[in-house]
């Protein structure tokens, strides 16, 4: 008998959501994941130093942070860097809880606009799921935008905006384009034993209160209480199979550095579209010599991020400087999906405004460096509190040549290999990039910005991983099949954003609870 | 901590003068904050040693005009050297707390780290999405 029903790997949004759903219904699961629980008091959240933090050894870049647990990326070969975290809660624990849907035509770019492929489902399908996800989660947010399907109201009312939100609001109606309230994984109010959020604008650090909706203090106490097993400091580094060609568990090192083994009757990858490529080329046997369900070639393959590119505004007046941008931003919708006239297919979305803090103000944050010596404290004085950032996120298309590969030399500190990412933002999503740019402009001359300066390609931007397992109903264009089950190995399962066909313009990690939740349903589905 | 390196503060002080409200670097804790940070941090204990180097040895005591033109002129020989130096500057004089107060009394941005205090935002107003609400999900 094996050690267990279902073998996850990786605890974060997907490998957590999982987990629980499964647990819930009784199976047994186990969860291995390299890194570890993030308490309280490691988040750098408190201290003075706390940007330096944030932008050296509390990174949500990886090659930045080099915990023990982390693994390096190769990122020569990309212009945008790859951002996560390794640890129960995974990149949630980064996240910056921004948390959208999937449009329904996202689900079909083939048939609207004859790029990349159609999702072998509909929004219609995972709208229950979305749902789900959404009350485990803790969403802030308000229904009732036109721009999108009706949606039940969101378990809290929406954040507080602050003064730069309303100014960009205004400039909106001014320019009579759509905006909304985005939906955000904050607490607005105490909400399932968490304390509501304090507004401390600074997501991306982890938040040490639990009001943020992040994997660890959502899905994993409810998933333990059912049962489910979390090894920490288990570091895969092979995916087991038999001669039939079925997975038979993993094979890891555990804290100490000391080969370990669990067996399953089936395998679910949650690593993330950086991890589960890399372990799957890494899984190689006679019968998988690619690599562990590569036999259609695209393990790896069609990696997206979302390119982000941002405009500040910047202001004769204060703008938000009392609350560093600490109330919630804006959506708009305006340039969603293909737009006619445009010299581009597909589109992007608008959230405003970024406010950035004081250090990173003087770094250079606001697209500008700043001078040393004599004009630099005026040029601080006109920039800190006076501006503001439009982020323009745009569609990526899948291209078979964005790839994650395995390094040839660089090695984790286990000695695993590490994935490489080879990425160049296609002529397309320039296009994209360039009208944002100047859409965003016109919201901040509306405001009453006195300049504009153009950030056409933020590097420190790759937190959303996607599209290297796609999912589809051909085993020789895809990896997994509509319900994330691999085409080649019958048990096993891939429910991080891998499976992403295409990646919408918005961030990724509602469409990736959703997904994995609807997987569980089919695994507990499948056993009845 | 560092002992104060005069060298140092001259340096800091040139790429940090202050001007009005806002302290110069020499007047806050950035000289010794910097080279605790040199001592940990061989790329920047490489940058000040090359610096050191690089610069007149009557540096210290030369006028503020020609300070700042030996500065510019080692940051046209070696951009990237000379940008370690001042990144390293700035990140010691914005966590300063002296530098946070200046930036307080200026915007209102508090001076302290985002927790555990945060910050006190209105409600949301749900009349400003009157008249846009489409249909909800009952
Ligand atoms: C700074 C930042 C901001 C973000 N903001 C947003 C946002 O506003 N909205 C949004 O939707 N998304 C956002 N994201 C992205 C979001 O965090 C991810 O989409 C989401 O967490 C992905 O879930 P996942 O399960 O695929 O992977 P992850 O959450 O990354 O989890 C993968 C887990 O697998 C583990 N793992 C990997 N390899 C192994 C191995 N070999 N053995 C054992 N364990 C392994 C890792 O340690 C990690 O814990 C952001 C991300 C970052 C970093």
């Amino acid at each position: 008998m094996a050690d267990t029903e279902v073998l996850v790997i990786g605890a974060g949004a997907s490998g957590a959501a999982l987990s629980w759903r499964l647990a819930e219904a009784g199976i047994k699961v186990i969860c291995l994941e390299q890194g570890d629980w993030v308490k309280p008091k490691d988040i750098p959240i408190d201290r003075p130093d706390w940007e330096i933090a944030r932008m050296t050894w509390w990174s949500p870049n990886p090659n930045l942070r080099r915990l023990p647990e982390d693994y390096p990326v190769n990122d020569t070969d990309t212009p945008i860097k790859p951002l996560m975290f390794n640890g129960v809660g995974g990149s949630t624990i980064m996240w910056s809880c921004f948390n959208p849907r999937f449009h329904p035509h996202d689900f079909k770019v083939r048939s609207t606009d004859g790029v990349a492929a159609d999702w072998p489902l509909t929004y219609d399908e995972l709208a229950p799921h979305y749902e789900l996800s959404d009350r485990m989660m803790g969403v802030s947010g308000v229904a009732g935008d036109r721009s999108v399907p009706p949606r039940f109201e969101r378990p809290m009312p929406p954040l507080p905006i602050g003064p730069g939100t309303q100014t960009v609001i205004d400039a909106f109606d001014k320019l009579g384009w759509h905006w909304w309230p985005g939906d955000v994984a904050r607490n607005s109010t105490a909400y399932d034993g968490r304390p509501a959020c304090n507004n401390c604008g600074a997501c991306e650090m982890g938040c040490p209160s639990g009001a943020k909706g992040t994997s660890d203090v959502s899905y994993w106490p409810k998933a333990l209480k059912l049962g489910a097993q979390l090894r920490t400091g288990a570091r895969v580094f092979e995916i087991t199979t038999d001669k039939a060609g079925r997975a038979t568990g993993a094979l890891y090192y555990d804290r100490n550095g000391r080969v370990q083994r669990v067996t399953a009757d089936a395998v679910a990858m949650a690593s993330n579209g950086v991890g589960t490529p890399r372990l799957l080329l890494l899984s190689k046997s006679t019968l998988f010599p690619d690599g562990l369900a590569n036999s259609s070639g695209l393990v790896g393959k069609n990696l997206m991020h979302h390119p982000i590119a941002a405009v500040s505004g910047i202001f004769d007046r204060p703008f938000d400087g009392g609350t560093a941008g600490a109330g919630a931003s804006v959506l708009s919708n305006q340039f969603y999906g293909t737009h006619p006239g445009a010299d581009f297919v597909r589109g992007y979305m608008l959230a405003g405004p970024r406010i950035h803090a004081p250090l990173a103000t003087a770094l250079g944050a606001w697209g500008k460096a700043l001078p040393w010596g004599k004009g630099h404290h005026a040029e601080y004085e006109r920039l800190f509190g006076r501006a503001g950032a439009m982020i323009i996120c745009c569609e990526d298309l899948p291209v078979e040549t964005n790839t994650v590969t395995i390094d040839p030399e660089l090695k984790d500190s286990d000695g695993i290999p590490a994935p490489k990412l080879t990425y160049a933002v296609d002529d397309n999503s320039r296009k994209m990039i360039r009208h944002g740019l100047d859409r965003s402009k016109e919201v901040w001359e509306a405001a009453g910005a006195v300049e504009t300066i153009e950030r056409p390609l933020l590097a420190q931007a790759g937190f959303h991983l996607m599209g290297t397992a796609r999912m589809g109903n051909d085993p020789e264009t895809s990896v997994v099949d509509r319900w994330g089950r691999a085409h080649d190995v019958p048990n096993l399962f891939i429910v991080d954003g891998s499976v992403f066909v295409t990646c919408a313009a918005v961030n990724p990690t509602p469409t990736i609870e959703a997904l994995a939740l609807r997987t569980a349903d089919h695994i507990i589905g499948s056993r009845r | 901590m560092a002992a104060p390196d005069p060298f140092l503060g001259a340096v800091l002080t040139s790429l940090l003068p202050g001007d009005g409200t806002w302290p110069s670097a020499t007047s806050t804790g950035l000289p010794s904050w910097f080279g605790d940070r040199a001592a940990k941090m061989p790329a920047l204990a490489d940058a000040v040693a090359w610096l050191r180097s690089s610069l007149p040895a009557n540096f210290t005591t030369r006028a503020p005009a020609e300070r700042e033109a030996d500065l510019r002129s080692c940051e046209a020989k070696d951009p990237h050297r000379f940008s370690i130096l001042t990144t390293e500057a700035f990140n010691g004089y914005y966590i300063d707390p002296a530098v946070l107060s200046v930036i307080e009394g200026k915007t209102g941005f508090p001076a302290r780290p985002p927790q555990p205090t945060g910050h006190r935002l209105p409600p949301f107003d749900f009349s400003i999405i009157d008249g846009r609400k489409g249909p909800v999900n009952t």
